[in-house]
């Protein structure tokens, strides 16, 4: 019986890691793919954690089920022996794993700094500044964008064009963008383009990405803003820049329709 | 305390909080306010028409005679027989439908019947061009019965309806996800959340809605609504949901949202037939017998007309309301192209007499115009007071927030038609037009041209206004492109 018991508790943690190895190529869960350069990156920094836990957590269990059936195979007339205050061994798994979160620290701060710290944000995004102001309000995402041929402003302009939970970006190079909030704390989350940044009330955080492929991808709210948060979904459109020129177009000429002049007619009809 | 004791005294209180909490776990549409105020018999008499012509939130009807889309297609039975293959027998109906049904799986949807002894079938099969249909076993009978054989066969020529209200029941199961807790159950707009919300949710039941693009006092069109679902309410708590919902759940709600509306509007328009008996009539009556049986006779004789009379009235109402040739609001002179002199004669017609509307907007468009101070006429606090009697602030034009939409055509329809629910005036037709501007014999189409421009330069001024230095400084334009601004697409 104590050997059953031995087996059962090990069968769990290699019924874990085989479930978790196969999950991916099943289909049952996991991420998608990057769609950003720098997604990629932070992709790698998260399996190289990931292999580090995966040690981890194969040498304690198995070290765990060898102590269980050691345990469980020896004979009951010999007495138990007590050990502790292992001075050596102390030091080994205490001195290990702080090497182990140092290295992990120091070795993920350039992507940190390329995605975080302003100064070392592509040079484009430094010369370009940020292409739109996105501002998040319950339960909704209010984009605006600087007029055609203008640079943004923090504050509004007359001739800005606004849009709501509809974000478009060029693809092949970086765009910054302002991220704001109108009411509480908010957090724009974009999974296929691997960010994730809260807003904060009274402060315009700057936050850059880079897509590569066209398509549309999700915009979510990962803090918990309120009863509506759920409500908070919005698509972001990463197509070539003619197609970006065309919707603000597109989007001039909705924003200027008098129900009169051509043009109108379909914006009535949206 | 033992674990014990605290594990099942939780138990029992967490038992008494699901059973409270839940009630019989069936929304109910609730009366209105002015229902509430007849006598009882009255009200019982109007809760009940309602309740026929409209239903509960679990059993809807759909009143044919309303612009309702609820999704069913109607049509006639032609023929009816049973086929049999080896020991299973079919049943078939020949249909012939009123207009196309476009589906890819007709499998599984339902046939309702109105006038025989079946009231529901599901059809297994549908072949277009014959219009045969095939059934299941599945054959709901009219009296209720449950027996597995069903007897007596649908009468030929009957009328019939492929999936009633499938349309309707997709928006209210979306409408109670999405809008109920802001709206209510019944578009009340005081769902569990409202109390919390300044400005309030909006009350759906007057048939009044603010941001139309149709005539004064009209209903909203579809796309009005879909316009709101999808651009949200800045400045309110209404957000988008798009794209959160795809287009056909929008139109389930928005078709939901038009059948609340409706109902409420009928509840009100009923209870106004009933303004005699209401209970303050009732109790300040010397004859409270005759005023009894009064209501008795008005509800046998009388009550048929008013609910035609009723009928009638929300049908155009609402049908027109989609008819924006007839109903929309469109100026007939474009946008005068914005300059510094337009915004000046803007900022003259705001302040002017004619227009007053500091009286209400204030001298420097913060909304705080001294009819903000006074009182409305039986009112206990000053201000104005909207269609739902809550105190409402005339808009602050200095912020840059549009409630109703940000383009020149919204600022203009809000000018023009005014905002009827919330005692902003129809401008329209009341511009003064300067001096020597039209001759004396100009034709009815140039007055038209001239009032419209000035309500131009009245939207041009309003949307400077955000970009003043101080009240009343006029900005210049800044560039071109606000200058003119149709023909800026192409030069970009």
């Amino acid at each position: 019986m104590k050997k059953f018991w031995a087996l059962f508790f090990f069968l769990w943690p290699t019924v874990a890691l085989i479930v978790c190895y196969i999950a991916p190529s099943r289909d049952w869960w996991f991420y998608t793919e990057a769609m950003s350069p720098l997604g990629v990156r932070i992709d790698n920094l998260f399996y190289m954690i990931l292999w580090i836990v995966t040690a981890v957590f194969i040498g304690t269990q198995y070290a765990l089920g060898y102590v269980m059936w050691k345990g469980a195979t020896k004979s009951e007339s010999q007495p138990a022996h007590f050990s502790h205050g292992s001075h050596s061994l102390e030091l080994i798994w205490t001195i290990v794993p702080a090497f182990v979160l140092v290295f992990i620290a120091l070795y993920q701060m350039d992507v940190w700094r390329d995605f975080r710290v302003k100064s070392s944000f592509p040079e484009e995004t430094q010369q370009d500044g940020a292409q739109m102001e996105i501002t998040a309000r319950q339960f909704e995402w209010r984009i605006r964008y600087p007029g055609p041929g203008k640079q943004l402003e923090l504050t509004p302009q007359p001739d800005d064009l606004y849009a709501v939970n509809e974000v478009h970006i060029p693809t092949g190079r970086p765009v910054k963008f302002n991220l704001r909030t109108d009411d509480v704390q908010h957090a724009f989350f974009a999974p296929e383009l691997r960010i994730k940044q809260d807003a904060v009330p009274g402060k315009v955080i700057p936050v850059w990405v880079m897509v590569e492929e066209s398509g549309t991808y999700n915009l979510l709210c990962a803090e918990l803003c309120g009863w509506g948060h759920y409500k908070m979904r919005a698509n972001i459109y990463a197509e070539p820049e003619e197609k970006v020129q065309e919707y603000m177009e597109q989007l001039l000429q909705d924003q200027n329709d008098d129900g009169v002049s051509e043009d109108s007619d379909d914006a009535d009809d949206e | 305390m033992s674990i014990r004791t605290i594990i099942s005294s939780s138990l029992v209180c967490l038992a008494a909080l699901v059973m409270a909490g839940c009630g019989n776990g069936e929304s109910s549409f609730v009366p209105g306010k002015s229902t509430g105020k007849l006598m009882t018999g009255a009200q019982a008499q109007v809760r009940k028409t309602v309740d026929t012509v409209f239903g509960t939130p679990q059993n809807l009807v759909v009143w044919d005679v309303l612009p309702i889309n609820d999704g069913g297609i109607r049509g006639t039975l032609t023929d009816y027989g049973k086929s049999s293959a080896g020991a299973a027998t079919t049943k078939w109906l020949t249909i012939t439908l009123d207009s196309d049904w476009a589906t890819d799986s007709p499998e599984g949807a339902t046939i309702d019947f109105y006038s025989g002894v079946w009231s529901q079938a599901t059809i297994k099969e549908w072949n277009p061009e014959t219009g045969q249909v095939l059934l299941t076993d599945k054959v709901a009978r009219a009296d209720g019965s449950k027996k597995k054989d069903v007897p007596q066969k649908p009468s030929v020529g009957e009328k019939i309806v492929i999936n009633s209200g499938v349309v309707l029941r997709h928006g209210r199961s979306l409408y109670q996800r999405h809008c109920s807790h802001c709206h209510g159950t019944s578009g009340d707009g005081a769902g569990p959340t409202a109390e919390y919300l300044h400005p309030l949710p909006r009350d759906y039941r007057l048939g009044k809605f603010k941001f139309i693009s149709n005539k004064t006092n009209s209903r909203p069109s579809r796309d009005d609504l879909h316009r709101i679902l999808k651009n949200g309410v800045p400045g309110t708590y209404m957000p988008s949901f798009v794209p959160m919902l795809k287009d056909e759940e929008l139109t389930a709600v928005i078709e939901y949202v038009r059948f609340l509306s409706m109902r409420g509007e009928f509840e009100e328009k009923l209870g106004i037939a009933f303004t005699e008996y209401t209970m303050e009539a009732y109790s300040k009556s010397d004859e409270k017998k005759q005023l009894v049986a009064d209501l008795k006779s008005f509800i046998q004789e009388d009550l048929k007309d008013e609910l035609e009379y009723v009928q009638e009235d929300l049908k155009t109402a609402w049908t027109d309301a989609d008819d924006f040739e007839t109903s929309g609001v469109f100026p007939v002179a474009p946008r005068v192209p914005d300059s510094l002199a337009s915004r000046q004669r803007g900022r003259e017609l705001f302040v002017g007499k004619a227009l007053n509307c500091v009286n209400c907007h204030g001298i420097d468009a913060r909304g705080n115009g001294p009819q903000t101070e006074d009182f409305e006429e039986g009112a206990d606090e000053p201000g104005l007071h909207n269609a739902w009697g809550h105190v409402v602030k005339p808009r602050n034009l200095t912020t840059g927030i549009y409630r109703g939409g940000r383009r020149p055509i919204d600022l203009y329809r809000r000018i023009v038609a005014g905002i009827d629910p919330s005692k902003m005036p129809a401008f329209g037709g009341k511009m003064p037009i300067p001096a020597g501007r039209l001759a004396a014999d100009a034709s009815p189409e140039d007055r038209a041209i001239a009032q419209d421009e000035q309500v131009w330069h009245l939207v041009n001024y309003v949307l400077s206004v955000p970009f003043e230095v101080e009240p009343g400084h006029l900005p210049e334009p800044v560039l071109a492109e606000t200058d003119e601004p149709q023909t800026t697409p192409e030069e970009n």
